[in-house]
């Protein structure tokens, strides 16, 4: 398997024919009817070896149930009563609990996929197992056509002909954000906005390992936070435009309903995802217990240790609900899944100012770091703090260093001086050194004065003192 | 963005009757301008009189081809050229002006050889042209040089740091083969016998100028044929004294200086990393800046203890400043003469330089901070700095920073320090 850094897909190298892994198709189905049928015979015409995947629809509360003729191809439906509410995660947990596939692919009820989809999304698993594929969306109206003529075009040829003369806008924003972002291989902190679970295919474990679909009562927060969460856990994702997925009919959400939603799922977004353009600066109030914390911090030391004790009272104090805080020998990153956006291992011999965790975070934002250090005055280090996605990936690449050095490898390294960071050295007897003065502007002032000095005829001689240079 | 790595054409606004198409994908930043002056210098010996002291403004003409006053700022716009007005019109004036501040400017097709007069002045400047296809003919008029570098593979034009290596690139091929090749003596004084190879090495991978070579052998660490080793591994005309230990660094760079032979002189660290083009960048700026001393700010520096290459100041070069390494000082030799040498001190000798070069009425000039990169050592290792900072003073100062060595950060493109005698071979 090939470990690649940041979001590098395009570094992969994948055959373009295609992969011959098993592959199940997760189908959550309420009331599906006439978009199913489309959907499966679409699935029925896969350029992909036949043994090779199954189909695995799971009936959401159907009422009356769906009836499925299996047909001779390997489909089995399963039924799921998780009641009337909105949500396909039970859903879809439950078809991947059932699945029997290496990769899961998933897929909405009323999407039809192309001849190469199911191709198209296992071959970049050849490569990695960190794939988190995306198909692309388009939007088409195709009430008017059966199964069977939707079956019929796919074999021909004349589908995409027929699909694009009932093609209908929707979605747009999402080519738009490929393009900002140079195809995804610019990694920023959400690149996971993209992700929809209609058109989706993950590795089983991977998607175990993040605990599958959260069940969110909201539309539209789902898939966003499953996407985030297969990304903080190492995931790559990979925009596989050869995946095109046609839904039938318009967004479900537009106008005026996909205003309200956006105002309904804001609160939500903001507790689950603690990333910048999701979660504001401030600390939220933990009412029902679902923040996720931007950061989990190591403090080395003893806990009956005072000074330790009092260092996580501090950070705890200044972090509030954005940091979980617990103790820990020593400075030993691993690649435990954790939510959480960052991990920090710090000394309990600097004192965390009100902006630190924060500078940490942003720092950690930047599309090329992974690692960020503090160093100390006798070569160590008092801080340590990485992406949970940069340790994720670094535990599953090959390698002898350690997990650290190779999410720094991977993800860019960074040193950063306390001062930067709002971080204080704590002397033995408990006095806090102060923040030096940022004193850059005045020196430039003092500089450019000196320099209209010495151009001037009431110029004073006197020596440069601001010197940039070392001698022999 | 196109295939081929080339962007794709935006909407455009045409300006300056339809002679220059601009397209704005980024919004400019306006900064304030400061009005420089320079000390009025008579023009006889070395430019330098000790009661200097009358006030010019710096002529604008001249400095219309100079890269003076460069914006290192990221975020320009993109600009597109259909064609280029006429150099010596005002709407050319104000086309580089804008075009300076660019992201990149992409000379179109069309722009002819007639234009080549501009595009070479807009080079000189500093303008960060790009080109995916140039005329054949305006190819040819611009030369090899400048032409290969235009058609390079565009830098991503929002990156500032990309943005300034492309236009240093685009400055040094234009006035490629434009002057006499200068004769300049490199003083070396070293006190590190392990060091000295590489340092000689990349004294001799220098080009675009005629080197001598002055070597001070600092302390008796040195063996019985140093001389003639270096002699050997440099290749080229060379001085070398040995100094005993008592001697101050200021009265070896003097005793280096008054044997120096070329027009210009600079001073050279033994354990910091320069690249190939370092002294000629040096002199040229020396000349468009009509200073009586140039040098770079460390703004690139490898801090060892940290394995890591940091750069600070991403912004004030092209300036008069005295922000300057010390291993990265030039001014002509008479200068040197006629401000007495070298100042002899045994620490701040480059501060000391350059407060006389000032008294005596000179200027001092910072041109960019490529091609250098101060090496800051453990703590531990012998001798230590003169300078002394820690890595979190650096570290304060960073603005962006790379793992480990990173001399192709700083635009040291090829490893130097190679090709000579082995170490063990120099210094035994």
């Amino acid at each position: 398997m090939t470990t690649i850094p940041g979001n590098r897909w395009d570094q992969l190298d994948v055959d373009p024919v295609g992969a011959t892994r098993r592959v199940s198709v997760c189908i959550p189905a309420r009331d599906a009817g006439a978009a199913l049928d489309r959907t499966l015979a679409a699935l029925r015409v896969q350029r992909y070896p036949a043994d090779a995947f199954e189909v695995v629809v799971v009936d959401d509360s159907s009422s009356p149930p769906l009836a499925i003729d299996p047909g001779g191809w390997p489909l089995s439906v399963h039924r799921h009563d998780g009641g009337r509410g909105f949500g396909a995660a039970g859903a879809r947990n439950a078809a991947a609990a059932v699945a029997t596939g290496d990769i899961l692919v998933f897929l909405d009820a009323d999407v039809i996929p192309s001849r190469d989809f199911v191709a198209a999304m296992a071959r970049w698993f050849d490569a990695t197992d960190d794939a988190v594929v995306l198909g692309a969306m388009r939007f088409v109206d195709v009430d008017d056509l059966s199964a069977a003529e939707v079956e019929r075009l796919l074999l021909d040829g004349s589908w995409d002909e027929a699909a694009q003369a009932r093609r209908i806008p929707g979605q747009d924003w999402r080519d738009v954000y490929f393009a900002q972002t140079r195809g995804f291989t610019v990694d920023e902190v959400d690149l996971f906005r993209v992700v929809t679970g209609a058109a989706l295919a993950v590795h089983r474990e991977r998607f175990r390992e993040v605990g599958g679909f959260a069940d969110v009562d909201i539309r539209g927060v789902g898939d966003t936070e499953l996407g985030y969460r297969l990304m903080t856990n190492g995931g790559v994702l990979v925009p596989e435009a050869a995946a095109l997925a046609w839904h039938q009919g318009r967004p479900t959400l537009r106008g005026g309903a996909a205003r309200r939603n956006r105002g309904e799922r804001r609160a939500t977004t903001e507790q689950l995802l603690p990333v910048g353009g999701f979660r504001g600066p401030r600390p939220l109030v933990d009412a029902d217990g679902r923040v996720v914390p931007r950061a989990v911090v190591h403090v080395v030391g003893d806990p009956s240790d005072r000074r330790v004790a009092r260092a996580v009272e501090r950070i705890r104090a200044v972090g509030s609900t954005d940091v979980a805080v617990t103790t820990v020998d020593t400075i030993a990153p691993d690649g435990r899944f954790t939510p959480a956006f960052a991990r920090i291992w710090c000394s309990p011999d600097h004192l965390w100012g009100p902006g630190t965790l924060l500078r940490v975070i942003d720092a950690l934002s930047a599309p090329d770091v992974g690692r960020l250090r503090v160093p100390s005055a006798d070569g160590g280090v008092v801080l340590e703090a990485y992406t949970t996605r940069s340790l994720c990936r670094a535990a599953r690449a090959d390698g002898a260093s350690s997990i650290g050095d190779r999410a720094a490898r991977l993800f860019g390294d960074r040193w950063v001086a306390a001062e930067r960071i709002d971080l204080r050295v704590v002397g033995p007897d408990g006095s806090v050194a102060p923040i030096r003065r940022r004193e850059r502007g005045a020196q430039q002032i003092l500089a450019r004065l000196r320099w209209i000095g010495h151009t001037g005829r009431r110029r004073v001689a006197q020596p440069p003192t601001v010197r940039n240079g070392s001698d022999s | 963005m196109r295939a081929d790595g080339w962007i794709a054409r935006r909407p455009a606004i045409d300006i300056a009757a339809g002679r220059a198409r601009f397209v704005v994908v980024a919004k400019a930043v306006v900064r304030p301008r400061l009005t420089r002056f320079r000390t009025r210098l008579t023009e006889t010996g070395s430019g330098i009189r000790p009661v200097a002291g009358m006030r010019r403004a710096t002529n604008r003409t001249t400095r219309l081809g100079t890269p003076m006053g460069f914006p290192q700022d990221a975020g320009r716009p993109l600009i597109e050229l259909a064609s280029v007005p006429d150099h010596t019109s005002r709407a050319f004036v104000r086309l580089t002006r804008r075009a300076r501040a660019a992201g990149a400017v992409v000379l179109g097709e069309r722009v002819s050889a007639g234009a080549a007069t501009a595009v070479g002045m807009m080079a000189e400047r500093g303008v960060p042209l790009v080109a995916p296809t140039l005329d054949p003919q305006l190819r040819s008029a611009l030369g090899p040089a400048l032409a290969r570098v235009i058609e390079r593979p565009p830098h991503d034009p929002h990156d500032a740091h990309e943005r300034e290596r492309h236009s240093i690139a685009v400055r040094r091929a234009a006035r490629a083969g434009t002057a006499t090749v200068p004769t300049v003596s490199v003083l070396l004084a070293s006190r590190r016998p392990a060091d000295l190879p590489a340092a000689v090495a990349m004294v001799r991978a220098q080009r675009g100028c005629s080197l001598q070579l002055c070597v001070g052998l600092h302390g008796d660490a040195w063996p019985d044929d140093a001389e003639s080793v270096v002699s050997a591994a440099f290749g080229g005309e060379l001085v070398v004294e040995r100094f005993a230990d008592t001697v101050d660094l200021g009265t070896m760079l003097d005793t280096l200086g008054r044997r120096a032979d070329g027009q210009f002189v600079t001073k050279w660290d033994d354990d910091d990393h320069y690249g190939a083009d370092h002294v000629a960048d040096l002199v040229a700026a020396l000349g468009y800046a009509e200073a009586e001393l140039v040098g770079k700010a460390a703004e690139f520096v490898h801090l060892e203890t940290l394995d890591t290459t940091i750069r600070r100041y991403a912004i004030g070069a092209e300036t008069y400043s005295t922000t300057l390494a010390g291993g990265t000082l030039l001014l002509r030799t008479d200068t040197l003469r006629d401000i007495g040498g070298w100042p002899a001190a045994p620490q701040r000798v480059d501060g000391l330089l350059i407060d006389a070069v000032l008294r005596a009425g000179g200027s001092s000039y910072r041109t960019h901070g490529f091609q250098f990169v101060l090496r800051r050592r453990r703590p531990s290792a012998t001798l230590g700095h003169t300078w002394p900072a820690s890595d979190e003073y650096f570290l304060r100062e960073a603005v962006d920073q790379r793992p480990g060595l990173a001399l192709g950060f700083a635009d040291i493109v090829e490893p130097i320090g190679t090709g000579g005698p082995e170490p063990e071979a120099i210094i035994r």
